[in-house]
């Protein structure tokens, strides 16, 4: 019997059921498709990117696990928000609480289960399509990467299933403490503020306070280490809580007590239902402008990652080839480079510890020797010239920087350095050998000529014979790491911008049913069909956009911190800045227009 | 007798059920009018037609036939913004279920109106303070509608209703949802604000207590009009009585 009441329930609010599993599919979807990427061994091991991923990947796991966590309580708090006045009823009929909580458990199982089987169905789908763009993206190679991955299926359903356990027992124990009348009108709860004005600026002022210590424990990495993360976050979670219980509150009301503005068609209204709106809203609305800036810092981030690459890889090698006592095979390689700036050849013999250079070789083209900054960057283009005459100014180093350079000499510390006329040179024993450095106007076109040449070079050559690591090497170890940070950026990126905006269309959509008898109310008074439209615009408008404005602020702030990791991390913020806004603004479209439709149609 | 008519209706009907469906005929051909000042009651059983009547009336429905009149407008061919500004201008309604908007005060749901039509704050003070006098909630002005009783959210619901001096105000089962205490209360407010502001009322509702403050009662049967009954010197007792009886004649 009760099953069928609850069954019904079910039928009758089929829309929210619609809009709380399409959520929970999108999130298991995409945890699937993370996991897909990150555990799968044979996408990992065999590709570049290579062992520095998978840390990466399994740190950006742990983050969206907790993301996740996150969300799901939210739309189980929305699902029980659904039921409450149906068990409250069932209650009221005389159904015991120990049955009503067995029920709601099975309800939230059911739904999880059911959620997460279809999630993982269209994570597969996902996975093959999204996932291989954005590994293509990357330039990653993926020969062995197969969009179904069964150990990830597993992680993914056991997951969910402790999460909807949890949240099961959460909803199961929260109903059965509740008093029945509170159950039947919990959305009638009296709107008044009875907070003191005083308190409330206390509250803004310790909000903002608490926003400017979590700012500066980000901008202050280099010298609070990690202990910055949870200090920043901690703090800017207070401070965005405070802010929008207490900030937004005052504004309003000071906005209300002006008259002129407020009694002009709808405001009054609209401004109540934000303010109404607000006191329930505090916790999401602070939740959505910290996810918001995880969300896009990860893009933001992860883009800068991506734009770095070539950047960090040019900036740590003078040279963009170099190549050693070139053979035929090795010609017909470096003719296909394109842009070539300069291309020298230089001879040398070695001898014991002693290394022969000619003289007039290194007058007519000094080897560069580069000026870096703390993170061993050259700083832009400044270069020492090593020459024979220079050599003594920094004997060690220069010399290093030429060992680098040539082949065959593992012993940097006793090796010695001499210049000679070509006359000596030619008297000396020993084998002449030469390498050839090449400066070319774009290694990024030419990377797959680099990469060939780099492979000919290591066959030519036993790895433990070339010590320093040419600019295609420093490249492909980038590639693995910041590569797998870029990629993690993106997929973060938009799977908390999925689920962020999807926790804020949850909420204001449950409460639409409500809103319902308000516009209706408004219509038969003869308001407008534009004003209301208006109306509802404006307030989802303010809905939307403080956590953003403030996910923004976050993020600007927030990105100070990765100047650890990135050259610049403002560098390009335009680009993903607004595609976030564009694709958040699309979120916000699509709220109104159920949002429209529940309200409005009669 | 050459009163203004606040209303005029002529054989209305109203259908519900669209074509090639299960139709039903709420109203079979109404036909009434009310005069500037009336207290009018439109008496009748629970699905007899009298919210359908009253949505017509109000311009909330549409009727399927007929003419309707409100204040000399032919409120039939209103669509629109143009509906929206003549009923935000002309008509004033009480429901049963109260219908405030608990987001707002009460000051400011009787202010709503006012602000629709852009009446500037200075204006709409003293006229929500004034109406709010008559109907006696000049202490609860600043309460939210969750924090008062019923009968006084009735209350803030008829000044709103009334704040903007609408040709006429419309009440369906107004006292429905109330005690009979704030019902006498809420009805003697009518009474008062049509003998002393000559507010024309119209009234619908299936109890005879409340019907007896009007001047005049229409009864209303499976969607027709039938007796007409004119309090004229009678005493509310006396006239009340004479509903009991003409309502057993008329049920059968
Ligand atoms: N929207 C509708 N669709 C179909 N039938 C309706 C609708 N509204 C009312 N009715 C029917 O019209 C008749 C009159 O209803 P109503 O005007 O609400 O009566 P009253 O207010 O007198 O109780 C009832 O039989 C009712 O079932
Ligand atoms: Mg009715």
């Amino acid at each position: 019997m009760l099953n069928k009441l609850a069954l019904s329930g079910i039928k009758n609010r089929l829309r929210d059921y619609i809009v709380l599993f399409s959520g929970l599919i999108i999130s298991s979807a995409i945890f699937y498709m993370f996991m897909a990427l990150a555990t799968n061994k044979s996408f990992i091991t065999n590709n570049a990117a290579g062992s520095n991923a998978k840390i990466v990947f399994m740190f950006g796991a742990v983050l969206l696990m907790i993301i996740t966590f996150v969300y799901v309580s939210y739309a189980n708090s929305f699902l029980l928000s659904m039921r409450k006045r149906d068990y409250a009823t069932f209650m009221m009929l005389g159904a015991k609480g120990s049955k009503i909580s067995q029920l709601i458990f099975i309800e939230t199982i059911t739904i999880g289960i059911t959620a997460t089987a279809v999630g993982i169905i269209a994570g597969v789908g996902l996975t093959a399509g999204v996932g291989n763009a954005l590994i293509n993206m990357l330039g990653v190679s993926s020969k062995n990467f197969s969009a179904f991955y069964f150990p990830a299926i597993v992680d993914t359903l056991a997951f969910f299933m402790i999460v909807f356990l949890i949240a099961s027992l959460v909803n199961a124990i929260k109903m059965s403490k509740k008093p029945i009348l509170e159950l039947l009108h919990s959305n009638q709860i009296p709107n008044r503020n009875k907070t003191k004005f005083s308190i409330q600026i206390l509250q803004t002022i310790i909000g903002i306070g608490s926003l400017a210590v979590g700012y500066w424990a980000m901008a202050s990495i280099k010298d609070l280490k990690l202990s910055a993360l949870p200090i920043a976050l901690v703090a800017i979670v207070i401070g965005s809580y405070l802010l929008f219980n207490a900030v937004v509150v005052v504004i309003i009301n000071l906005l209300k007590r002006n008259l002129n503005f407020a009694n002009k068609n709808l405001r009054n209204f609209t401004l109540s239902q934000i303010n109404f709106r607000i006191h329930s809203y505090t916790m999401i609305l602070s939740t959505v402008s910290i996810l918001f800036a995880l969300a896009l810092g990860a893009i933001t981030v992860g883009m800068g990652f991506k734009n770095e690459i070539p950047e960090i890889a040019d900036k740590g090698v003078t040279y963009d080839v170099v190549t050693h006592s070139q053979d035929t095979q090795t010609k017909k390689l470096t003719s296909k480079l394109t842009g070539v700036k300069e291309q020298v050849t230089y001879t040398y013999k070695v001898a014991g510890n002693e290394v022969y250079f000619i003289n007039t070789e290194f007058n007519d083209n000094p080897i560069l020797y580069p000026k870096r900054d703390s993170r061993g960057l050259i700083s832009d283009n400044k270069y020492e010239k090593i020459t024979p005459k220079s050599m003594s100014k920094n004997e060690t180093e220069y010399s290093y920087a030429l060992i680098d350079l040539i082949n065959g000499v593992t012993d940097y510390e006793n090796t010695k350095i001499n210049f000679v006329t070509k006359t000596s040179f030619s008297q000396l024993s020993g084998k002449p050998q030469t390498f050839t450095t090449f400066k070319l106007k774009d290694f990024q076109t030419n990377l797959k000529q680099a990469k060939q040449i780099q492979m000919h070079e290591n066959k030519l050559f036993p790895k433990s014979d070339l010590y320093g690591s040419s600019k295609y090497d420093m490249y492909e170890q980038n590639m693995g790491l910041l590569g797998g940070l870029a990629f993690m950026g993106y997929f973060l990126g938009l799977a908390f911008l999925a689920m962020l905006a999807s926790t804020l269309m949850f909420k204001i959509l449950a409460g639409a049913d409500y809103d319902k008898g308000r516009y209706r109310m408004l219509k038969r008074m003869g308001v407008r069909q534009s004003l209301l439209k208006n109306s509802i615009r404006s307030e989802l408008a303010v809905l939307f956009g403080l956590p953003a404005a403030l996910g923004i602020v976050h993020v600007l702030f927030g990105l100070q911190f990765f100047k650890i990791l990135l050259i610049d991390p403002y560098a390009g913020i335009m680009l993903p800045f607004i595609a976030f806004i564009i694709i958040y603004l699309i979120y916000y479209l699509i709220t109104v227009w159920l949002y429209e439709k529940i309200v409005m149609n009669d | 007798m050459n009163a203004k008519k606040v209303v005029e209706i002529n054989e209305v009907t109203k259908t519900y059920g669209k074509k090639n469906q299960k139709q039903y005929q709420a109203l079979k051909g109404v036909s009434f009018e009310v005069e500037s000042g009336e207290f009018v009651g439109i008496m009748g059983a629970s699905g007899s037609g009298k919210t359908t009547l009253l949505n017509i009336l109000s311009t909330l429905d549409k009727p399927t036939s007929g003419s309707v009149k409100i204040n000399g407008n032919d409120v039939t061919e209103l669509k629109g913004n143009q509906l929206a500004d003549f009923r935000s201008s002309e008509i004033g309604f009480i429901f049963q279920d109260f219908n405030l908007l608990e987001s707002l005060t009460a000051r400011e749901n009787i202010a709503l109106p006012l602000s629709l039509q852009n009446v500037s704050p200075k204006e709409i003070a003293p006229k929500v303070e004034s109406i709010a006098k008559t109907l006696g909630i000049e202490s609860i002005l600043d309460s939210y509608p969750t924090e008062v009783s019923g009968g006084q959210k009735q209350r803030i619901a008829a000044a709103r209703a009334l704040v903007h001096n609408p040709s006429v105000l419309f009440g369906d089962e107004p006292t429905g949802a109330l005690d009979s205490q704030s019902a006498t209360e809420l009805l003697d407010t009518m009474r008062k604000l049509n003998e002393q502001q000559q507010v024309s009322i119209l009234l619908v509702t299936h109890d005879p207590y409340s019907a007896s403050y009007a001047k005049r009662i229409l009864f209303i049967k499976d969607g027709q009009i039938g007796t007409e009954l004119t309090r004229g010197d009678k005493s509310q007792q006396d006239f009340y009585q004479e509903i009991l009886v003409e309502l057993g004649t008329f049920q059968d």
